[in-house]
């Protein structure tokens, strides 16, 4: 659906309709189909209404029960409540037949994938927790339509909240209960989790009245990965909401130590410390004022006890109880009738400004409605240990220097570079960085350990080649990045025929150091030798140096030199996994047949496979020609072959997730193999544009674009990542912003494919002259590579002539270019020609529709 | 039969039902109800933020423009003692919320907007707002363009009345396990009889033709109260009611 007059009213959700209502000819719809009139009118029939007990009863009278009504291993009973996210059911463990609670977020909302990404982390944080005054987790799963939810205990006791007008006026039982739950929450801080929503409501109950910590809903985990961590929506519940929470400082223990405190105050007060017409009034109070002394509520409390209250609700965090056990400690002194720690506070308090800015501007909604206090929050600098874990087995190949004076030859030093490489990248058990990662940097660079952390890894290995005539000396050394210490350097003087065992013995050491652990299949791949002649080698390596440089020429010749290679050994089977890439590639950047093309990598990858079967560049060839054939499932298995193989070949995720997931609407897989091709390759350009692509398709275009962005401002000379981002933009109906990011790519690289998008952006934004004069200036190129007639589609789409786009659609399909019409079914700029029959009958065409 | 005499019972009587624009109306100024009063006021500006959105835009003013001012103009709303400034015939919630954002906007260029937009906090997370509930109207071509600007916030209005009584009748259904039926009924609210294949539903859902009658009654029937109450509670008087759907009725006309 394109949006009438630009972004605003898309904002708003206002499009164009289809046509007028059979029945009362209105023109208005809800969505796309419902007349918005007539659903109106019904409002005004005399016919009569249903009550809520009146409809209850009749629908359960319908033997049509959700299917889903039955979650994994669970059976649904009755509902017991909902909370921000999600519902909570009563539920029965079907083996165990143990009665459960179980939390799933709400379907209607299962769109949200920020909504459903917070429910998981949520669901995975309190899983790793095991105390007996924490809610246990028992299980995260999925059900079978891809709905996330958990289980955990049933708390049968209610909350604090319920119970609190019953515990008023019984200290000892308030106090004994806060310090099982302040003992909860200083095990969960030593786990890394602070829960930062505490309140009476999410302290549950069990039968026998022992207070169980729940709904770590908004437990902040420090996670490497999560670009949910840059928009953090939180909020809490006013009233036990530390002060400092609200202007978006660190999140600390200290926080949830407040709410501890206002808890704990309600408890005994009847009231929280500071009560006011909406959220925002609550927090300015807090955050300006000292809190109120307990004893002015409750006079019958003694002295300790107000101090201890007080402790927890200084607005200053440091002040504060270091930490949540300090509180439990002296809540238990307080019940022993020892003397507790704390000290009463000096009046008057200073008066502490902590903040200099201007306090919070703005209104805020009242939060028993749940709305958000969004602020934007950067967390790339924090680590944990979780994270150094994770980095142990991994690590980057800098490029080797090559040091003799002939620089013809240089290309050596990279061969043999990328041959320790390719070894290392099949092994499972590491994280391998790919080459287009660390290609860029220097030799021996001196900060070693800041390049280590943005490449994600522990080691580094460094080295060089040298040749003498007919000898090769290769040295290499292993370090630390993190400690920028050398762990081992060895020295290998040999012919170049003898260089394959070099290499293994390197590859195998680094593995032995890392604590690698080969299966046996893999250690029998590091051994293989790709080629006994050494010319062929060279040659080989020749092609591959072509090959990344990506111009036509140079693919030509690389091809070239891989049938030299393979004259003379016609088994090199690796000579001919390279054909094939080139032949892949050729179309994008010349101007020879697509189909013609393909055929030969076709050709190529086949043959490249029957020599050796263990290939995953030519596995990944041959998914993506497969994909192109419309051969869904024979594709995935190239792909899943090819990861099985090379578990560290960035460009098997890579391709899998553009060229198989994306097409199919698999969004969340795609991001996930995007990520990890990322992860692999993360200073790739082509790579971050492609996540954002990627996000795009999922129409998650807020992280598109914040992704694009990143990575336009990391590769500014990257043409296709200002003509991703543009993409994006116009995608979201903001053309104003797509233009200027288009215009740039085109700038960069005169590419024609951005003529397409300029087109579709101009006429959409509603300049239909210069719409025109792309069209123009697209048809005047008789370009015949590929995706040129997918641009012409764009801009006749964009300028309303459905009919025409139509048939450049048909001609892209029939000319054989794949690029992009790949993503027929799930493109956005092609949304208004959805349902149209034609338009079906190709996408069906070009996807088939899966048999899984 | 039990179903006719479901259908005949007579709706909840509305009258003793404190609908949010009355409590908001009678709150006003007046100590701990006007806690209350604030919380429902915030509770229907949530709802209803597509149309002032959409007036705002209509203005010409940018997405990130249209959505500080929508931001502001709610705080505004929530913070100010707007309520009690308003006079005595105060109205419904809707004509008074167009008078209210027409009078904001006339004074927005006057205004001080010392505050640039990145150093300060956000309290409308419009990603979460437009997540959680996803809403599309469709119109005619050109209507957007067209339609004088209060015109098009009273479409907009009468889409999100329409749309949060659907919401709620679906999360009912989900309730009861029922969301199944929901989804494959709640199209056909409004269809003719006789345009209905009730055997095609039938099929469908696995049950026979004349439950699927009796269960589109009752879904249209509920659909029907919860619509009104929808309605109801952003007027003083539950008589006015038919009158503000009639109004309603009238602005999509306008649109043709």
């Amino acid at each position: 659906m394109k949006p009438l007059a630009g972004p605003s009213s898309s904002v708003a959700g206002v499009v164009e309709s289809p046509g007028k209502c059979e029945q009362c000819g209105a023109t208005t719809r809800l969505g796309e189909a419902v007349c918005l009139r007539c659903l109106l009118k019904e409002g005004l029939e005399a016919e009569g209404e249903a009550s809520a007990e009146v409809f209850e009863s009749v629908l359960g009278e319908a033997n049509v029960p959700d299917t889903h009504w039955r979650l994994g291993n669970y059976e649904i009973l009755d509902e017991i409540g909902r909370g921000g996210m999600g519902v909570i059911y009563r539920a029965r463990q079907r083996h165990s037949r143990r009665i459960v609670a179980v939390k799933r977020v709400l379907t209607y909302q299962a769109d949200s994938h920020e909504t459903l990404a917070r429910f998981r982390r949520e669901a995975a944080a309190a899983a790793s927790l095991d105390h007996p005054n924490i809610l246990p987790i028992y299980e995260v799963s999925e059900s079978q339509d891809g709905l996330a939810f958990f289980s955990m205990k049933l708390a049968t006791g209610g909350s604090l909240r319920t119970v609190a007008s019953a515990l008023r006026g019984k200290a000892r039982e308030c106090v004994e209960l806060m310090a099982k739950v302040a003992r909860a929450i200083e095990y969960a801080h030593a786990h890394g989790i602070l829960h930062r929503d505490l309140q009476p409501g999410n302290i549950l109950l069990d039968g026998r009245g022992e207070p169980l910590v729940g709904d770590f809903g908004l437990a902040k985990w420090l996670d490497e990965e999560s670009d949910l961590t840059q928009t953090l929506t939180t909020f809490g519940t006013p009233g036990y909401i530390a002060p400092e929470q609200a202007e978006g400082a660190h999140f600390s223990p200290a926080a949830d130590i407040y709410s501890l405190g206002a808890i704990l105050f309600n408890l005994l007060a009847g009231r929280t410390p500071f009560v006011g017409a909406n959220a925002l009034s609550v927090i300015r109070q807090a955050a300006a004022t000292p809190a109120p002394k307990l004893r002015a509520f409750a006079p019958s409390l003694g002295r300790d006890l107000e101090t201890i209250v007080a402790r927890c609700l200084e607005r200053d965090p440091k002040a504060r109880y270091h930490t949540a056990g300090a509180l439990a400690e002296d809540l238990e002194r307080w019940l022993e009738g020892r003397p507790i720690i704390a000290r009463p506070v000096r009046a008057p308090s200073r008066v502490w400004r902590w903040s200099r800015r201007n306090p919070i501007v703005a209104g805020a909604f009242s939060a028993s409605l749940l709305l958000a206090l969004a602020v934007v929050w950067l967390l790339r600098e924090q680590f944990n240990a979780r994270t150094t874990r994770a980095l142990e087995k991994s690590i980057a190949l800098l490029p080797f220097e090559y040091l003799s004076d002939d620089k013809a030859n240089a290309y050596l030093a990279d061969g043999i570079q990328e041959e320790i490489l390719t070894r290392l990248s099949k092994i499972a058990d590491l994280k391998v960085i790919s080459r287009t990662s660390t290609q860029h940097y220097k030799s021996s660079p001196k900060n070693l350990p800041e390049i280590a952390k943005q490449l994600g890894v522990a080691y580094i290995l460094e080295g060089s080649v040298q040749e003498s005539g007919d000898a090769i000396r290769v040295n290499v050394q292993l370090i630390n990045a993190q400690s920028d210490s050398h762990l081992w350097a060895e020295k290998f003087d040999r012919k170049l025929s003898d260089i394959f065992p070099v290499e293994t013995e390197i590859a195998t050491k680094i593995a032995d150091t890392l604590q690698a652990k080969l299966t046996g299949h893999e250690q029998r791949a590091i051994a293989a030798h790709p080629t006994e002649d050494p010319e062929a080698y060279r040659l080989y390596l020749q092609g591959r140096h072509l090959w990344g440089q990506r111009t036509d020429t140079g693919l030509l010749k690389a091809i070239d030199y891989f049938n030299r290679a393979l004259s003379l050994d016609p088994n090199y089977a690796r000579a001919y996994a390279g054909i094939a890439d080139c032949y892949i590639t050729l179309p994008a950047f010349s101007k020879l047949n697509p189909a013609e093309c393909r055929q030969k990598a076709k050709l190529a990858a086949s043959r490249a496979l029957e020599i050796d079967s263990d290939l995953a560049d030519a596995h990944v060839s041959l998914g993506v020609l497969l994909m192109n054939d419309g051969k869904v499932a024979e594709a995935r298995n190239e792909f899943l072959r090819a990861m099985q193989f090379d578990p560290n070949y960035a460009n098997a995720p890579h391709w899998y997730a553009l060229r198989v997931l994306v097409p199919l609407g698999q969004f969340d897989e795609a991001i996930a193999q995007l990520k990890r091709a990322l992860e692999l390759d993360p200073l790739s350009p082509p790579f971050n544009a492609n996540l954002g692509m990627g996000y795009t398709m999922a129409r998650r275009y807020p992280e598109a674009i914040a992704q694009l962005r990143k990575t336009v401002e990391l590769n500014p000379a990257f043409s296709y990542g200002h003509g991703a981002l543009g993409y994006a933009l116009d995608a979201s109906g903001q053309f104003d912003q797509a233009i200027p990011e288009m215009e740039k790519a085109y700038e960069l690289s005169r590419d024609f494919h951005v003529l397409g998008l300029l087109g579709h952006a101009y006429a959409l934004r509603g300049n239909r002259e210069k719409a025109f004069q792309l069209l123009k200036q697209l048809q005047d190129l008789e370009q015949q590579s590929s995706d040129w007639n997918y641009g012409l589609a764009l801009i006749y789409l964009a300028l309303g002539d459905k009919n025409e786009a139509l048939n450049r659609l048909e001609e892209s399909y029939r000319s054989g270019e794949v690029g992009f019409t790949l993503n027929i079914k799930v493109d956005p700029m092609l949304d208004p020609l959805r349902g149209d029959p034609r338009f079906e009958n190709l996408a069906n065409q070009i996807v088939p529709p899966a048999s899984r | 039969m039990k179903s006719e005499a479901a259908a005949g019972a007579p709706a909840e009587p509305r009258v003793f039902a404190t609908t949010r624009w009355s409590l908001i109306l009678s709150a006003a100024g007046l100590g701990a109800d006007e806690q209350k009063g604030r919380e429902a006021l915030a509770e229907l500006c949530r709802t209803y933020w597509r149309p002032i959105f959409l007036f705002v835009s209509r203005h010409g003013y940018s997405v990130p423009e249209a959505q500080d001012l929508t931001q502001d103009f709610f705080v505004m709303i929530l913070e100010s003692n707007w309520l009690t400034q308003a006079d005595e015939h105060r109205g419904r919630f809707r004509s008074f919320l167009l008078k209210s954002i027409q009078n904001f906007l006339s004074h927005a260029d006057e205004r001080n907007r010392a505050v640039k937009r990145g150093g300060r906090i956000e309290f409308v997370s419009w990603d979460e707002w437009l997540a959680e509930a996803p809403s599309q109207v469709s119109v005619s071509a050109g209507t957007f363009d067209s339609l004088p600007p209060q015109h098009l916030f009273d479409l907009r209005w009468a889409a999100t009345v329409v749309e949060h009584a659907l919401q709620r009748l679906r999360e009912e259904c989900e309730g009861k396990g029922r969301l199944r039926l929901f989804e494959t009924l709640s199209g056909h609210l409004t269809s003719e009889r006789g345009d209905l294949s009730y055997a095609s539903l039938a099929a469908g859902l696995g049950i026979a033709e004349t439950i699927v009658k009796k269960q589109l009654h009752n879904l249209r029937q509920r659909y029907r109260w919860l619509l009104r109450d929808e309605v109801a509670q952003t007027v003083q008087d539950p008589a006015d009611i038919d009158d503000e759907i009639r109004h309603l009725c009238a602005v999509l006309a306008k649109t043709d």
